[in-house]
């Protein structure tokens, strides 16, 4: 995946934290949703988030919360949204 | 000025601590002292601490020991859903009071019912790719729904009458467990069958209708994979069970002072009273006050015994309960209060709405998701609960019945509803009194005016219920002058 599509993930997911008083560092790897520094309510946000800026259609692919823990998952996601 | 958190020591981050509850002694003791706190919380304490143990110790066949714990829980109180007393309604609105036995038709419902759960995880699989297989979860309400004016309708008789109530109410006290698991089934890469029938009856959370813990895809991912992660989880689970004996204290402590020192009658008792008499007794709004807390208190309390549990076994589980006073907004409230209950509803309903409706609006898709979640979903979960109702009235006259649950569910929509569209960014220039104290004295006040009407029993009228709240709050007089 291009380098500055992780990079604007990584960007948003960076903003909802802070929105939250939130500001420690994570890696793309780091789980966020299990580790509760992110809700189910961020999940929608991320899911308007993907389907807006990367044209990701949960119709055609599978729509689990799970996938929404890191921006690794996050990134992978979008990937296969592009076959 | 901000006041200052008081935490519980961080324990499982103490090498010393984490070594220790991995030598025969440390685990010993862990037990021993963990039975001995959740004896004073909940019941079958004893057996809860020792599925714990056995789930902890079986590594990788941990959720086959789960099953067994499970199995072990039902045959230990197979009447846990209130089944004494509907069977032998059942029973008897069929004929068959005097003629068979509430043991004969227990044990023929579990013989029909999990034929059927294993036969819908099956199929659910197998035609996951379908339509249908995409809305199973629709197609289960669909499916209860029938089976529930079927068995009122009262078509059938004698004992096939009897095993269709009985069949029916069962598959309804399993429906939210069976939801999770057939959504699991519809994944890449599903849980085994043994994974979804142990999570059907959490040996750590027994008795309840919501599923702690959600379903086995979320055990599985949370559980310790190696000896000192399954330490620096039981030892959480340590920490937060001597949080709910401390909460427990607290609310003891309550208890006394204001129901037993003060006098002030508990809100149940001070509304049936108003009921039966028609006045509401002394110290009534003090009733109404102290409800709130109470029952936050009672919810964490009971979440965290549970969850502590589950952590004892090794499964990293969320908390259920986790500061809901300090939510500065209506839907952080709802989702710090009753973790488990938002997220099925979430789960069950806000997302497959969400993904599927308005998505060319934003305002009304959120909107939309959420009035199916807090609002039909909360409704239809409560309407499940009504059970000796359905049997005795029917489903429509249960569902008419409970205009007071209705109100409560249209007002904590609106509530959230509003309360995600204006958002709640933190103004780091506000000072703690306006970020912090003000917000979340404002939540405290929604939620504990609305607990009144969900703590009360739902099937008496909203009429009653303003009625006694006007006169609890001094306006009766007025409202009687309007007219």
């Amino acid at each position: 995946m291009d380098t500055s599509d992780r990079l604007k993930i990584r960007a948003y997911v960076v903003e909802m934290l802070a929105d939250r008083g939130d500001l420690q560092a994570f890696d793309d790897e780091d789980s966020l949703i299990e580790s509760a520094r992110l809700d189910s309510l961020a999940v929608v946000k991320l899911v308007t988030f993907l389907e807006s800026t990367f044209d990701v259609d949960f119709g055609e692919i599978e729509f689990d919360p799970q996938r929404f823990d890191s921006v690794e998952l996050l990134a992978a996601m979008v990937e296969e949204s592009r076959g | 000025m901000k006041p200052r958190t008081w935490r519980l020591p961080p324990i499982e981050t103490y090498p010393r601590a984490v070594a220790v509850v991995q030598t025969v002694w440390g685990k010993l003791l862990l037990l021993a002292v963990f039975a001995l706190v959740l004896k004073t919380l909940v019941n079958l304490s004893l057996q809860m601490t020792v599925s714990a143990a056995l789930v902890a110790m079986a590594g990788r066949h941990r959720m086959k020991v789960a099953l067994a714990a499970a199995v072990a829980l039902l045959l230990r109180e197979p009447y846990w859903y209130g089944y004494g007393e509907l069977d032998e309604a059942i029973l008897i609105q069929a004929g068959l009071g005097d003629r068979v036995s509430n043991e004969i038709l227990r044990g023929s419902t579990w013989l029909l019912c999990a034929p059927v759960a294993f036969l819908a995880l099956i199929l659910a699989r197998r035609f996951r790719s379908h339509a249908i297989g995409k809305r199973v979860v629709l197609l289960q309400h669909a499916v209860c729904l029938g089976l529930i004016g079927f068995a009122s309708s009262h078509i059938l008789t004698g004992m096939p009458q009897a095993l269709l109530w009985s069949v029916t109410l069962t598959l309804t006290a399993y429906f939210w467990y069976l939801a999770y698991a057939l959504v699991g089934q519809s994944r890449k890469n599903p849980p085994s069958l043994v994974a979804h029938f142990a999570t059907f009856h959490p040996f750590f959370a027994p008795h309840t209708m919501v599923p702690f813990g959600k379903g086995a895809l979320d055990w599985l991912n949370v559980e310790a994979k190696d000896t000192d992660a399954l330490a620096r989880t039981q030892l959480k689970g340590l920490k937060l069970l001597v949080w709910a004996f401390l909460l427990r204290t607290l609310q003891w402590g309550l208890q006394r002072v204001i129901y037993v020192g003060l006098g002030v009658p508990p809100l149940n008792g001070a509304f049936r009273e108003f009921l039966d008499s028609g006045q509401a007794p002394a110290l009534s709004f003090a009733s109404l006050v102290f409800n709130f807390p109470d029952q936050l208190l009672s919810m964490a309390v009971m979440g965290h015994a549970f969850i502590a549990t589950a952590r004892l076994a090794g499964f990293g589980m969320l908390r259920n309960t986790y500061r809901p006073l300090s939510s500065r907004s209506i839907a952080e409230f709802w989702n710090r209060y009753f973790f488990y209950f938002k997220e099925l509803m979430v789960h069950i309903y806000f997302y497959p709405t969400y993904l599927r409706w308005f998505k060319s609006y934003p305002r009304l898709r959120m909107a939309f998701a959420t009035f199916m979640a807090a609002g039909v979903g909360n409704f239809f979960f409560h309407f499940l609960q009504e059970e000796k109702t359905l049997v005795a009235r029917g489903p429509w006259e249960t569902a008419l019945g409970m205009e007071t649950y209705v109100f409560y569910c249209v007002v904590l929509v609106a509530g959230i509803v509003i309360s995600q569209l204006r958002g709640h960014r933190i103004d780091p220039s506000a000072g703690w009194w306006r970020r912090q104290f003000f917000p979340s004295l404002w939540v405290a006040i929604f939620y504990g005016f609305l607990s009144f009407f969900d703590s009360t029993r739902v099937l008496v009228d909203l009429d009653q219920h303003f009625g006694f709240l006007s006169q609890v709050v001094g306006i009766e007089p007025w409202i009687r002058a309007i007219g």
